[in-house]
């Protein structure tokens, strides 16, 4: 569905003939996000170069009672900037300036179609670094950041997005610019930032974001733990945090994916441990060595067979890297796989990983796990064979169970990658009814006529129906959802 | 259920749990009568409507050191939920600013403190809520995990509502360990010289806990929060002497307990509020939230404050706290404040203040830029207006 032509030509009018596009090939290409499980295409695609521009398309699509939503890089998975057929998509590509930085204040204005790693770099030469550091960070951009309240391997110690950016411009649904926080940190009132931050591009466009910044550490101290089972590896991690200590990064890969990474990558990760734990911490030299020296000790009472130390910036990029590029190195292994992403409890961590394994046996199907152990943030990697009908009806089963443990447990649906359209039909079980409306008011201060990014978030009558009745869609879209290499 | 009191015309309610609190609030959306939601009873003569307090709701809801989570009702006091951490070596990073303040109360007011130049506020640490909407209707989100982004944060975004929005009924936090072996380095001086050392401790990036500064009978006494094993303090100490150019004494603290409040009461800086400024004698408290370049750099600090007062900076964060026992030269104090900061890009917060000059400024100056959106979203959830908060006004 092409846009209409008067429609068009006032979009032509404020942004360009080059920056309005409906053309078949362009609508395909966004189809999808990082989720392509519910494929859509956008009725044409927006890309102002700053905000005056965009509060003039806006204007232009809210007049018109057309839908629209933004996106950044599209690395999302969990389908928040797939269109609803017909929306009209407003690429933040173009948004691309950093600075000013300040140092006193550490603080810097970006805006949000910039790089997450770009970040970063312009902090680094004031010994600054900008804490949010999702596995995509090469790719994803820092409005995605906050659209999703993303987070990342380092936000075990620190927080994730919304604890790193205290201010944002926004362009609400029907044009107006406001501004949320700004230098000071902290502004009084209900905390509306914190609202926006992780509202999924549902309240409003952000165009500016003050990021916190913070200091680099002195020294970094990365140890590679090797474990003969998974169950003392997510003892470990228990222990760590009960000894007072909490480590700047607690990963965890299994042994699938260290079989993956070793075959892709070649970090030098032993193929017969059963689990790897990554533990880093960050401090002044002085009170690094016997932190380390603690979490050796802690690590082999509870079964580490082998504790590697980083010698030296290289090694520890390359376990980085390996780390990062996991969910893609997974792919040498199983050309198809569904990433989950639920939280539970640390403790509760052996218990429910040996669930997960269960409920894949039970459906016939391999499991592998890399994750955020310090957070309990779990990621699955269903592998399944994309040919097979009855096995991707199994994924689905299988993801469900993983979730539905998690909400069991205590915990979450989501740790980082968000509700969008992936789990809008699980959130009346996360969620009361009375609490979805609350959220559903405060939705319509922001976005009244639902113009913006329509269809995430909330269950949706009839997708949960959508979603069990198609298998043989499903084949093609879960196929999709596998190993995007950043 | 209560009205416990009904000193006057007006009554205080102290509902004994959160459904007594959904039947009051729901029977007041039906009548259309507001009230108001406090944490301390006014006295009898201060009651200017009625009121509702959840004091008496104090119980811990949960608590997982292993998992760093805890969970309270709202009404616990700060410092209880203090004492119920650090017997599990665990610390939150907002202490109580007045003896009796409730978890709500200063998650109400969205309050940070002097460990907020690197572990931030309440709004840092909260991970889920439990409140009831001005209809009485109860509504939970968040949860009781570390990371979580499912759905829209209510939980954060009430934070600073100022009981404008909702009944804050229970509250879940992140919790991180305390820490270890924690230390601080004191300093006295006449004026406010010792920003250059705060200056260049923050241009060097040194990994302090906590800092604060308080101006109290016509000094400045400064403190510095250290922590870590002997080496790593040593190092921070001898950085910090050099840069500060002024003598700094150091005390060292009890593992156990909140690194304030264990010095002697002449070198408190936390907790000392009370017992120097009593609460109901407290006549003019401003509390100012500014960039750390404000106070680092380009607004003088001394002579903000006359003798008597007390003010509290947090520089680097950054924020201020003017209390001074009378109102009587308040008009003069605000008004200095008011010339001093404009050219800021912050807040002035009237916390307290002749009702004159609150009806001439409002409650922050100048206002800021999302308040339009704040008061919509008031007119939103509570459209009969049944929760008074004048920072709604
Ligand atoms: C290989 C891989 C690894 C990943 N690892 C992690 C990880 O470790 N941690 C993690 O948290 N995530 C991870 N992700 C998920 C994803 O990268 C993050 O969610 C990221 O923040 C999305 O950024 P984006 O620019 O791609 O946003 P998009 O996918 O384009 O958009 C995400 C959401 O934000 C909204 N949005 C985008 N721009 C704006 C704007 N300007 N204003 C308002 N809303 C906006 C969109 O509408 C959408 O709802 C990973 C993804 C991949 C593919």
């Amino acid at each position: 569905m092409a846009l209409d032509p008067r429609v068009r030509k006032k979009l032509i009018r404020v942004l360009g003939s080059d920056y309005v596009k409906d053309d078949p090939i362009t609508c395909y290409s966004y189809r999808c996000d990082g989720l392509t499980l519910h494929p859509a295409e956008p009725q044409a695609v927006l890309y102002p170069a700053d905000r005056d521009q965009l509060v003039a398309a806006v204007r232009i699509l809210s007049e018109q009672g057309i839908s629209f939503l933004p996106r950044g890089a599209g690395t999302g998975l969990s389908g928040g900037a797939v269109p609803r057929e017909g929306s009209v998509l407003i690429e933040m590509v173009r948004f691309r300036a950093i600075g000013p930085i300040d140092p006193v204040n550490r603080t810097i204005e970006v805006e949000p179609g910039v790089v997450n790693l770009h970040v970063s770099h312009a902090a680094q030469p004031h010994g600054l670094y900008f804490v949010p550091d999702p596995s995509s960070q090469k790719a994803c951009s820092v409005g995605g950041n906050v659209g999703e309240n993303s987070g990342g391997p380092h936000t075990l110690k620190y927080g994730v997005t919304v604890n790193h950016v205290v201010g944002l411009e926004v362009v609400l649904p029907d044009g107006e610019v406001v501004e949320l926080g700004g230098p000071a940190w902290t502004t009084p009132g209900p905390d509306l930032l914190s609202l926006f931050i992780g509202s999924e591009g549902t309240l409003g466009i952000v165009t500016k974001i003050i990021c916190r910044l913070t200091p680099l550490p002195e020294r970094v101290h990365t140890m590679l733990a090797v474990f003969g089972s998974v169950r003392e590896a997510c003892e470990s991690v228990s222990a760590i945090i009960r000894a007072g200590i909490v480590p700047a990064a607690l990963e965890m890969i299994d042994r699938i994916v260290i079989q993956a990474i070793e075959q892709t990558i070649g970090a030098g990760f032993p193929t017969d441990a059963e689990a790897v734990l990554i533990v880093e911490l960050e401090d002044l030299r002085e009170g690094l060595d016997a932190e380390a020296e603690q979490i050796e000790t802690i690590l082999r009472a509870n079964g580490a067979v082998d504790v590697r130390q980083a010698a030296d910036e290289a090694e520890r990029a390359l376990i980085w890297r390996a780390r990062k590029e996991a969910f893609g190195a997974l792919g040498s292994i199983s050309p198809s796989f569904y990433t989950q992403d639920g939280v539970i409890p640390r403790s509760a961590l052996p218990r429910v990983l040996e669930r997960i394994l269960a409920i894949g046996a039970a459906h016939g199907l391999t499991i592998a796990n890399v994750f955020h152990a310090g957070d309990g943030n779990l990621h699955p990697l269903i592998l399944y064979n994309s040919r097979d009908p009855a096995e991707i009806e199994a994924t689905h089963q299988a993801g469900r169970e993983i979730l539905e443990t998690c909400l069991a447990e205590g915990g979450s649906l989501s740790g980082e990658h968000g509700i969008g359209l992936e789990k809008s039909h699980l959130m009346d079980g996360a969620f009361d009814e009375v609490s979805l409306n609350h959220m559903k008011q405060v939705r319509a201060v922001f976005n009244p006529r639902e113009l913006l990014n329509p269809g995430k978030i909330f269950p949706q009558p009839g997708r949960c129906g959508e979603l069990k009745g198609r298998p043989g869609d499903a084949a093609a879209q879960l196929r999709a959802k596998s190993g995007i290499r950043v | 259920m209560s009205p416990s009191s009904s000193p006057g015309a007006f009554t205080v309610f102290q509902p004994g749990n959160p459904d007594e609190a959904a039947a009051l609030l729901a029977d007041r959306t039906r009548t259309g009568q507001p009230l108001a939601v406090v944490d301390r009873i006014p006295e009898p003569g201060e009651l200017r409507r009625d009121v509702l307090s959840v004091r008496q709701w104090r119980n811990q809801r949960f608590f997982h050191p292993a998992d760093m989570v805890v969970g309270v009702d709202s009404g616990l006091p700060m410092a209880e939920l203090h004492r119920l951490l650090a017997e599990q070596g665990m610390r939150l990073p907002v202490g109580c600013w007045f003896a009796g303040d409730s978890v709500g109360a200063v998650a109400a007011a969205n309050r940070f403190g002097p460990e907020r130049l690197m572990r931030g506020g309440l709004r840092d640490s909260l991970i889920g809520m439990e409140y009831l909407t001005p209809t009485g209707e109860c509504v939970r989100v968040g949860g009781k995990v570390v990371k979580n982004v499912t759905g829209y944060d209510l939980g954060r975004m009430m934070l600073g509502n100022r009981g404008g929005l909702c009944l804050m009924t229970g509250l879940n936090f992140k919790v991180m360990p305390a820490p270890v072996q924690p230390h601080g380095l004191f300093l006295s001086a006449p004026d406010s010289s010792w920003r250059a050392g705060v200056a260049a401790a923050h241009a060097a990036r040194l990994p302090l806990d906590w800092l604060q500064a308080v101006w109290r009978d016509g000094g400045w006494l400064v403190g510095i929060g250290i922590s870590g094993n002997a080496a790593r303090r040593e190092r921070l100490v001898t950085e910090l002497r050099s840069m500060f150019g002024q003598p700094l004494t150091l005390f060292a603290d009890g593992r156990e307990e909140a690194p304030f409040d264990v010095f002697a009461p002449e070198h408190r800086l936390c907790g000392f509020l009370s017992p120097h400024i009593p609460l109901s004698r407290l006549g003019l408290h401003v509390h100012g939230l500014f960039p750390t370049r404000t106070f680092l750099e380009s607004v003088d600090l001394d002579g903000l404050a006359t003798p008597g007062d007390i003010l509290v900076v947090h520089p680097i964060g950054g924020d201020f706290h003017l209390l001074a026992p009378s109102d009587s030269a308040a008009e003069r104090q605000v008004s200095q404040l008011r010339d001093r900061f404009s050219e800021e890009r912050g807040s002035l917060v009237f916390e307290k203040v002749p009702t004159a000059l609150r009806e001439r400024w409002g409650r922050v100056d100048p206002l800021p830029p999302e308040r339009i959106l704040m008061k919509r979203l008031k007119r939103q959830l509570d459209p009969a207006g049944i929760l008074v908060s004048s920072f709604f006004d």
